[in-house]
């Protein structure tokens, strides 16, 4: 048995840190919201799951309350924005969600979300061998009653859990009669779900596209747990997700999972009922709970067949089914195209599926293709969401639901994966068409943005915007913010303090700013405009609003790092002055300002309506001074001849004058002389 | 429709020329006046050589003629009219007796031509002397502007 089952006593902090409540903390320890230690010295490895590393926690308030930390890894994220809810949900079929925020590891310095459980006692289920529920139908329908309860309170807030599994169940008491679900938050949802605990559409998509998905999602994954625990053991789980997946779709999920045991026939309907692989008529959460709570009602299961009478032929296999043809299409679609396109889908679907209505939606789709040119991949993609409206959107190596695009986008970008895929699949406007040909979900209302977002090369845009609009669990992973583990704006600006090294060049990027305008909103568009318009100086001041803004909303009341980056960055905004010397006079004043850290003080000094006014209006006299001088000196050394002509006519003229002056006065002078 | 011939302008021009007969008595007149006046005629003619010569030698250029013509006049006037205190043609020729007279009557337009070659010069000089100070004035006050304002003040 693992070491979460060590008794209480041994977890108990020691008396000597538990005597003095300022005792300093080790290295290995961190606190969270001044009252939970968490103690990376004490790893809990039994509690580990979602891909979280369980450690040790002492609450210093209520020091007798048994706790465990999970620290979600970075190879996902958390579902950060149902926290607030798990947490306020006190369901008995639910591990209680005491606390959680942000903490950096001591050994790798990341910062991570750290969700405070309360601790398990009895460990996990899959750990206990003996297995109390084997052969005992009765009591695993109470469970699953309480389970769905759970589930229930959960849905209350709209979350699906999507961490059914026996791993991730557990005895909360150490006599082991309270059996718990555990996280379901610390990773996307069922990514760390083995292949068996999923639906086959589920299983279609790739593991981080998986989605959030419905309550059916989780009434197929809580059969499948109530099965194994049945049986006694967890069966399937070592082989691959492809091979589970064509196992399922050969058999049906039921019969794949149950194999050759006999289960008795009431609780086999119940199974039957919560893993029928076509979503439609699989029972949801309210049903599933009113027939388990009711112990008279009698169950029975009505199976569904929807084969064709002839089957569909391609590449030499018959398909009966839409859900057939439309995986077989999905796979190979360029044989599809052909075969769609020769007509043969078209032909099958009205002689032999019967489904006129559905070949000419088809039809119809595929032709209000955008530029009207074959696209097979494009046009497989729409049959198919036609085929199967369940079925994740494929697009390339993508296939997603589209819930769980930003999570895929996320995953993809932490991974340094491809993105093209995800371009291509916005760009055909298939997520917009995905949700018009479901029956039971709404689509968001920005769902229509995809498209421009994606195309757009500008700042704050592309498919970074899509990322962080889409879905509030998705952290901000700039390379500024590095390591960090970002899920509000209010600790950007620390952030972008802390890791200014003199070497970067703008203190801001385009995931930064797509990741600020979700969160912000249309408050920032003006800025994004600035951002955008490749003015240098308007680039610099956009930022500096920006960052001023963040400061006076969110603080803290000292950023001297990030104001030294502004500063630098902001040159061009200086040079924007035109008077040389209050260029220099704001250079040497900036460095005072600096050392204050108040960004509201660089932007007052940097952007002084009265000095930008002042300077405008000289420097335009300035000009029209120095373009009067100049056209004046290019008169004088340029057109030489023309004064000199000038000249010689005036002097010409005054030789005139002088001459006439002369001679009258000569004339007046000797006529005085002849009068006298 | 035919139209009335224009009036011929020769007949026109032939009604205003003067007939012989006034041209006969004008000539008259003038040989009277030149008689009555011979003394004062005798000293512009011979004083005012230089500026006839300059009429026939070269009458177009009005300004040129002016210039001398004043000059030699302001000399001349001091001649004529020492001969009308003493108005006698005896008295007139006794002007021309001393060269000194003559130098002085001709200088004087000597001195109208001097100033009329050399004026433009004397302003072309003085005129570049300026506008070179005024250049330096120029430079100087654009390399203030660019002081203070940048260099782009003056335009790219």
């Amino acid at each position: 048995m693992s070491d979460v089952s060590e008794t209480a006593e041994n977890i108990v902090p020691p008396k000597n840190k538990d005597n003095t409540e300022d005792a300093a903390l080790t290295k290995m320890q961190v606190k969270l919201k001044e009252r939970y230690i968490i103690d990376f010295d004490e790893p809990i490895s039994g509690l580990d799951v979602n891909g979280g590393k369980a450690y040790k926690v002492n609450d210093r308030i209520d020091k007798d309350k048994l706790l465990f930390a999970l620290i979600c890894s970075h190879e996902t994220c958390p579902r950060h924005s149902i926290l607030p809810y798990i947490k306020s949900v006190k369901a008995a079929g639910l591990l209680n969600l005491i606390e959680y925020g942000t903490v950096t590891n001591p050994s790798t310095k990341e910062n991570s979300m750290a969700l405070i459980y309360r601790r398990p006692l009895g460990g996990k289920v899959i750990d206990d061998m003996t297995m109390p529920f084997r052969d005992d139908a009765a009591k695993i329908q109470t469970l699953m009653s309480t389970l769905l309860s759970a589930l229930a309170d959960l849905r209350s807030y709209g979350i699906t859990h999507r961490s059914i599994r026996l791993e991730n169940l557990y005895y909360l008491d150490e006599d082991k009669e309270i059996v718990v679900l555990g996280d379901c938050a610390a990773c996307f949802p069922a990514y760390y779900q083995p292949a068996v605990y999923e639906t086959i559409d589920s299983l279609m998509a790739n593991k981080e596209s998986r989605g959030s998905g419905s309550d059916k999602n989780d009434i197929y994954a809580l059969a499948v747990l109530a099965l194994f625990l049945y049986l006694g053991k967890e069966s399937g789980v070592d082989l691959s997700a492809p091979e589970i997946l064509n196992f399922k779709m050969k058999k049906g999920s039921y019969a794949a999972l149950t194999g050759d045991n006999k289960i008795p026939s009431t609780f086999g309907n119940i199974l039957r009922n919560m893993l029928v692989d076509t979503p439609a008529y699989r029972w949801n959460l309210p049903t599933a709970r009113e027939i388990l709570d009711n112990k008279n009602a009698k169950i029975s299961y009505n199976a569904v067949q929807e084969t064709s009478k002839k089957a569909f032929v391609m590449g030499g296999e018959k398909y009966y089914t839409l859900r057939d043809v439309s995986f077989a299409m999905q796979e190979n679609p360029k044989d599809a195209f052909e075969l769609y396109n020769g007509g043969k889908l078209t032909e099958w679907l009205k002689n032999s599926a019967e489904n006129e209505d559905l070949a000419h939606a088809i039809d119809k789709a595929v032709k209000s293709t955008v530029d009207n040119t074959p696209n097979h991949e494009l046009s497989i993609a729409k049959i198919c969401m036609y085929l199967t409206p369940y079925f994740p959107i494929k697009i390339g190596k993508v296939s997603l639901f589209p819930d769980a695009l930003s999570k895929s986008l996320f995953y993809a970008y932490t991974h340094h994966s491809d993105l093209n895929d995800y371009s291509r699949l916005c760009n055909y406007d298939l997520l917009r068409l995905w949700y018009t040909v479901q029956e039971d979900t709404r689509s968001p209302n920005t769902i229509n943005d995809v498209r421009g977002y994606a195309a757009s090369p500008a700042i704050g845009y592309g498919l970074e915007r899509i990322m962080y609009e889409f879905d509030d669990d998705i952290p901000c992973i700039s390379k500024l913010v590095a390591n960090d583990y970002v899920s509000s704006p209010t600790r950007i600006l620390r952030i972008l303090d802390q890791n200014y090294n003199n070497t970067q060049e703008k203190p801001y990027d385009n995931n930064l700013i797509a990741y600020l305008r979700s969160k912000m909103g249309k408050k920032i568009d003006g800025i994004i405009i600035d951002l955008n318009s490749k003015i240098p100086a308007l680039e610099a001041s956009a930022i500096l609003r920006l960052y001023t803004t963040m400061q006076n909303k969110f603080g803290p009341q000292e950023l001297p790092k990030l104001s030294q980056w502004l500063s630098v960055f902001s040159m061009s905004l200086i040079k924007s002055y035109h008077n040389v010397k209050y260029q220099k006079f704001l250079e040497k004043e900036l460095l005072k300002v600096n050392k204050s850290g108040k960004l509201h003080e660089v932007q007052e000094l940097l952007e002084n309506e009265e000095a930008r006014k002042k300077d405008n209006t000289e420097y335009n006299i300035a000009r029209k001074t120095a373009t009067k001088l100049l056209a004046e000196k290019n008169m004088l050394i340029g057109s030489d001849n023309k004064w000199e002509e000038a000249a010689r006519e005036m002097a010409i003229k005054g030789a005139c004058l002088l001459a006439v002056i002369i001679m009258i006065i000569s004339f007046v002078i000797n006529l005085f002389g002849v009068l006298n | 429709m035919s139209t009335k011939p224009a009036p011929i302008n020769r007949n026109k021009k032939e009604n205003h020329r003067m007939g012989v007969l006034p041209k006969l008595f004008f000539l008259f007149l003038l040989l009277i006046a030149v008689m009555r006046s011979l003394p004062i005629v005798i000293v512009l003619f011979i004083g005012l050589l230089p500026t006839l010569t300059l009429l026939l030698i070269d009458p177009k250029n009005l300004n040129k003629l002016i210039v001398v013509g004043c000059f030699n006049l302001a000399g001349v006037f001091v001649y004529v009219f020492n001969v009308i205190r003493n108005y006698s043609v005896h008295n007139a020729l006794f002007v021309f007796g001393d060269v000194f007279n003559m130098i002085l009557m001709l200088c004087s337009a000597g001195l109208g031509l001097v100033i009329y070659y050399e004026m433009p010069h004397i302003f072309i000089y003085l005129t570049k002397a300026s506008n070179q100070r005024h250049i330096a004035s120029i430079d100087s006050h654009i390399a203030k502007l660019k002081e203070i304002w940048g260099p782009d003040v003056v335009g790219k």
